[in-house]
């Protein structure tokens, strides 16, 4: 055997991972045999703590501490504005710009058939849901990724929201903000001219 | 010999409007039998000389792959790199701006392509930078070979040009993959329109920018090949048709035939129609060059067509590409070899060719041109 059993073990779980191969699976488990076992009893303390008390918002689907989440919860958020998203991590990218102040809504993935995604496997019914009859969402903002699974979830959406009367919107793409023309990729630059604006 | 029309304002031997561009050094490692290799390429023609085996083909094929991404013949990408190195690099130096267009294949990872030595999102942003023509043997497959083939040829040809067409060319495919998961499941339990509806969607959008660029290309190309044959072929006329089943569609039309076809499209087990499907057809005399044609008269139709891929480049980009003619001089008699010659070297700004004598190239070539001596991975200039 290449590896004492507790060690191989540890190796494989870690190797299940998203992003972590063999290669690294093997150098994270040896660095959690050399620090303090203090530490490696954290770490597993949080992992577990994680599990135990998140849930997802029982309105926007984020994960969250409570039954509804502190966006949800805040009565500081203008609750005509619904921003749609793929993932939970995609609203701390949009919340660290601190402009935003509508609320959200995750999807927890995007259509994608061939891995066998279709739209009862995304919380759609839970954005229709909110969107019933006496909701006070005027907008929904589709911020599906610009991949043609972001533009098909989209437009998907668009179909379906639309004949509930709300206005259905999706994040405009094109240059980055300091970039440089000559190193844009030919969509980004492709979409950015199609997507010009009066000056 | 050749008519007056055909003669491009280049070809004259002026350089007209843009900078000619072209390619100043090209620099190889550990890419096919080469470990380490720089050579300086001459902005007109470059004859590489060499016995079978030593590597002229990888020469020309390490340009091949900084223009296109790709290894010629359709190989792995893999089997690019040097029999026990774990990377190949292959870096072009462009004559105009000095920028560095480079391409990295390495074992148990994708390619990378990078430009001045910055990496760039993806490979395929590289393609058009350095626009390229090629001529091999394989190449006679858009002539006798599969739809696909000419499709490909096509594709290729469109990417270099307008990079809009890659992007409306790799959105369409992924969603083609898509509708077709969803056709599969439909098989087994029906599925609602709405499900199929945002996929064929972007079929439609995608598929008619894909159909009128390879239309408004074929038609483009078609005069100056027919031109160009004329002068390989006297007695024989050369014509192009782009075949497209659904003709005249705009994406109405297209996303009603997608809805349309659905449960026949589930029972075949995929997309029956869209551009995916469609074929150049390649007319000698009115006949079918593929069905009909002889090799020689294949051989021409290719020449012609892919001469008239360097026009219609120049005419969109503003200067010829790169031409690469692997092995295609050699075996022609001398009034042909003559013939071709003129029109290469009035159609193209800078040529790479391959032979194994240089003589065989022929003095109209050869008078002008670099030439390069290859030995087992090493080249020298002769």
């Amino acid at each position: 055997m290449l590896f004492a059993k507790p060690l191989a073990d540890l190796i494989a779980e870690l190797e299940r991972l998203p992003g972590v191969g063999p290669k690294s699976a093997q150098r994270l488990a040896f660095h959690l045999l050399k620090v303090p076992l203090a530490q490696t009893q954290r770490l597993a303390d949080a992992i577990v703590r994680a599990r135990e008390r998140l849930c997802f918002c029982s309105r926007c689907q984020n994960v969250s501490e409570h039954e509804v989440c502190e966006i949800c919860a805040s009565a500081r958020r203008d609750e005509h504005l619904v921003c749609v998203v793929a993932e939970a991590r995609d609203i701390a990218a949009i919340e660290r710009v601190n402009e935003y102040k509508g609320l959200y809504h995750v999807l927890h993935g995007l259509l994608n058939p061939m891995d066998g995604v279709g739209p009862e496997q995304l919380r759609i019914r839970e954005l229709l849901e909110r969107l019933g009859p006496d909701s006070n969402v005027t907008e929904v903002i589709v911020a599906t990724n610009p991949t043609i699974e972001g533009d098909a979830t989209a437009l998907y959406l668009a179909k379906l929201l639309k004949p509930l009367g709300v206005r259905v919107t999706r994040l405009a793409h094109g240059m980055p903000i300091g970039g440089e023309l000559d190193y844009a990729d030919a969509a980004t630059l492709l979409s950015a001219i199609e997507y010009r604006r009066e000056m | 010999m050749i008519e007056e029309s055909l003669l491009s304002e280049r070809g004259r031997g002026k350089t007209v409007g843009k900078d000619p561009g072209g390619v100043r050094r090209v620099r190889l490692d550990d890419f096919r039998n080469y470990a380490h290799v720089v050579v300086d390429l001459g902005a007109g023609f470059n004859v590489i000389e060499g016995a079978n085996a030593q590597g002229k083909t990888n020469l020309l094929e390490a340009l091949y792959l900084v223009s296109t991404t790709k290894l010629l013949r359709g190989s792995r990408d893999a089997e690019g790199i040097r029999d026990g190195a774990m990377i190949a690099e292959v870096e072009v130096t462009l004559s105009s701006t000095d920028t560095d267009c480079a391409m990295r294949l390495e074992r148990g990872a994708r390619k990378r392509a990078s430009l001045n030595g910055l990496k760039l999102p993806r490979a395929a942003d590289l393609i058009g930078r350095v626009p390229s023509v090629c001529v091999s043997l394989v190449d006679m497959d858009v002539v006798r070979g599969e739809p696909a083939d000419r499709r490909q040829f096509l594709d290729l040809e469109l990417s270099q040009i307008y990079p809009a067409y890659l992007r409306h060319l790799t959105l369409y495919k992924r969603a083609l993959d898509q509708r077709n998961a969803l056709l599969r499941r439909h098989a087994e339990t029906p599925m609602p329109d709405a499900v199929f509806e945002p996929w064929e969607e972007q079929l439609a959008e995608h598929g008619r920018a894909i159909r009128s660029a390879r239309f408004a290309h074929v038609t483009a190309l078609s005069i100056p090949a027919e031109g160009f044959h004329r002068t390989l072929a006297p007695r024989e006329v050369l014509g192009l048709r782009y075949e497209d089943r659904d003709e005249d569609e705009g994406t109405d039309e297209a996303r009603i035939r997608l809805a349309r076809s659905r449960s026949e499209d589930a029972r075949r087990g995929g997309t029956s129609s869209g551009p995916h499907r469609d074929d150049v057809e390649v007319l000698v005399n009115g006949r079918s060059a593929r069905n009909f044609g002889s090799l020689g008269q294949q051989r021409s139709a290719l020449l012609a067509l892919k001469l008239a891929c360097c026009r219609i480049a120049n005419e969109a980009i503003g200067s010829p590409p790169l031409l690469l003619l692997d092995d295609i001089l050699s075996d022609l008699d001398a009034d042909r070899r003559r013939q071709l010659s003129e029109l290469v070297i009035h159609q193209a700004g800078q040529a790479v060719l391959t032979c194994t004598e240089a003589s065989a190239v022929g003095h109209e070539i050869l008078d002008r041109a670099r030439v390069f001596r290859v030995v087992s991975g090493v080249v020298e200039r002769t």
